[in-house]
């Protein structure tokens, strides 16, 4: 295990190409998470490849102040992502879904939440057609991809303020859209009552 | 009423899930990355006394080459670069998802009205005029444009093409003097690339099919596109402004308080055209042209005509799509 930060293994790298490699092993995996749910799942291992060779040829622009290179190459997964779509005018992985139906397991939840969750979920595909983009991307940045509002900034490049901003009125607007959203699952693996299920 | 975020998160998760690699993925994705670490090694000098030696070699080869070789960068594609490495830096501009980007335009337009149009025989030369338009943009950053124009008084090339104009009703089909507006969703949906390269296949693939002009004006024409009354971000105009500097034949006009001209001649059927365009050092054009150098046999048109003319404001935000002073 490499106990060097991802700012002193990118510094090494200006030097020795190879050093790189310890970046590429550390977040191959995040990364691949983060690509494989917005492309479709034949194009993830290229393009997640493509991500840290763009980095490695942009390693000498990585702000050696930040505490870890995932933001950073978030960031470059996104305009990757982006030249790749505009090129093969593929669907996003959120098109795929909500074009294929239910493609997701409801995993380690309840019955009676995962049924909830589940209407709850086709809502959702509904709903974040419905959401703007900017929004859309900041909610995903943060609720899937597991991205602290600094890490959304730095990634975005927009303020931490801005990320708040648009991370409360999304989640606002998903309620409006869909009002299901507003409904709080069970959160006990208690059965529901008669009240419950009139 | 129940705090929507955690069902909002929980289902999000559900929606979009954990993808973990496959072991093909993840043997896939490392040997591409193997591969392009190997290239970018061999690449790189070998031991620091190479690399000293090389360095000597390499200044002695390179002197030799200023000595012998024509200069390769003209003074527009230095510029352009210029401008492209000074857009680079500029942050993305940020703004509510409410707000709008304005640009306000003043545009001279060559008009062309059909013989019959103005009570003429068929066969007869057309009716041609100039139309002054100022034309405000509203774009939207999900895409929304809402465009207000108001034509004014416009000029003639003689007397007798004003009385016709006005004879045939052509200035209520201008609508001169009115503010007209309307808005196109999702007007601006193309999303530029960033990357160089992959911009420059973008646009090729954009270029208009039987075009009589050469493929790099066609090229240019799309080009500015990204740059004129768009809300395409610092890292795309500079990707742009870079592509542009290596178009054949650009010329440098000058640069005036941070806004530099540039032009460029090419031939299109029998005429000869200039198309001139200014940016400025955020990297949004702020004028442009296009002139006739060649009298035009089809419509008597004389030399030196100029047929569009823009010059563009600084993009502002403004937070609503109410009339801008």
């Amino acid at each position: 295990m490499d106990s060097r930060s991802d700012a002193e293994i990118i510094s090494a790298s200006l030097d020795d190409v190879s050093e790189f490699g310890v970046i590429y092993r550390r977040h191959f995996k995040a990364v691949f998470a983060f690509v494989a749910r917005r492309v479709d799942r034949s194009e993830a291992a290229d393009l997640t490849s493509d991500i840290f060779v763009k980095a490695l040829d942009v390693r000498h622009r990585f702000d050696t102040s930040q505490p870890t290179a995932l933001p950073w190459l978030y960031r470059i997964g996104r305009n990757v992502i982006g030249d790749r779509m505009r090129r093969v005018s593929r669907r996003s992985r959120l098109d795929v879904v909500i074009r294929g139906g239910s493609e997701w397991e409801l995993v380690g939840e309840s019955a009676e939440t995962a049924a909830l969750l589940s209407v709850s979920v086709s809502e959702m595909e509904e709903a974040l057609k419905e959401l703007p983009r900017r929004q859309r991307e900041v909610l995903l940045l943060s609720s899937v991809d597991g991205c602290s509002h600094a890490e959304i900034a730095q990634i975005l490049g927009i303020s931490k303020g801005v990320v708040a901003t648009r991370l409360f009125r999304a989640r606002e607007r998903l309620a409006e859209i869909a009002p299901v959203l507003r409904q709080q699952p069970p959160k006990s693996p208690d059965p529901p009552t008669e009240e419950d299920r009139g | 009423m129940a705090d929507p975020r955690d069902l909002i998160d929980r289902a999000l998760s559900a929606l979009y899930g954990e993808p973990e690699p496959t072991p093909e993925e993840e043997a896939r994705s490392l040997a591409r990355f193997q591969s392009a670490v190997a290239q970018r090694i061999e690449g790189q000098p070998r031991s620091i006394s190479w690399r000293l030696a090389g360095a000597a070699g390499l200044a002695v080869v390179v002197a030799g080459l200023l000595l012998t070789l024509p200069r390769q960068e003209t003074a527009a594609a230095e510029t352009l670069r210029e401008i492209a490495q000074l857009v680079e830096e500029i942050d993305p501009i940020e703004a509510p998802d409410s707000s709008f980007i304005f640009v306000r335009s003043e545009e001279v337009l060559l008009m062309e009205v059909q013989a019959e149009g103005v009570g003429r025989q068929e066969g007869e030369p057309s009716l041609f005029y100039q139309l002054p338009v100022r034309r405000d943009s509203w774009v939207g950053y999900e895409g929304t444009l809402q465009l207000s124009t108001t034509a004014t008084e416009p000029t003639f090339f003689d007397t007798t093409d004003r009385a016709l104009y006005y004879e045939f009703g052509i200035d209520e089909q201008d609508a001169i003097g009115e503010t007209q507006t309307f808005t196109v969703v999702d007007a601006f949906d193309t999303v530029w690339a960033t990357d160089k390269d992959e911009l420059d296949r973008q646009i090729r693939g954009m270029l208009p099919l039987g075009s009589t002009r050469p493929e790099h004006i066609d090229f240019l024409d799309v080009a500015l596109q990204a740059i004129r009354e768009s809300p395409a971000t610092p890292a795309s105009r500079a990707a742009v402004i870079s592509l542009l500097s290596d178009l054949p034949g650009l010329e440098l006009v000058g640069t005036v308080g941070g806004v530099s001209s540039f032009s460029v001649d090419f031939g299109d059927n029998d005429l000869e055209i200039r198309w001139g365009f200014a940016i400025d050092e955020a990297g949004f054009l702020r004028s442009e042209s296009r002139t006739n150098l060649t009298a035009d046999g089809r419509s008597g048109l004389p030399a030196g005509t100029v047929t569009f003319e823009a010059t563009y404001s600084a993009p502002a935000t403004v937070g609503s799509l109410d009339p801008q002073p």
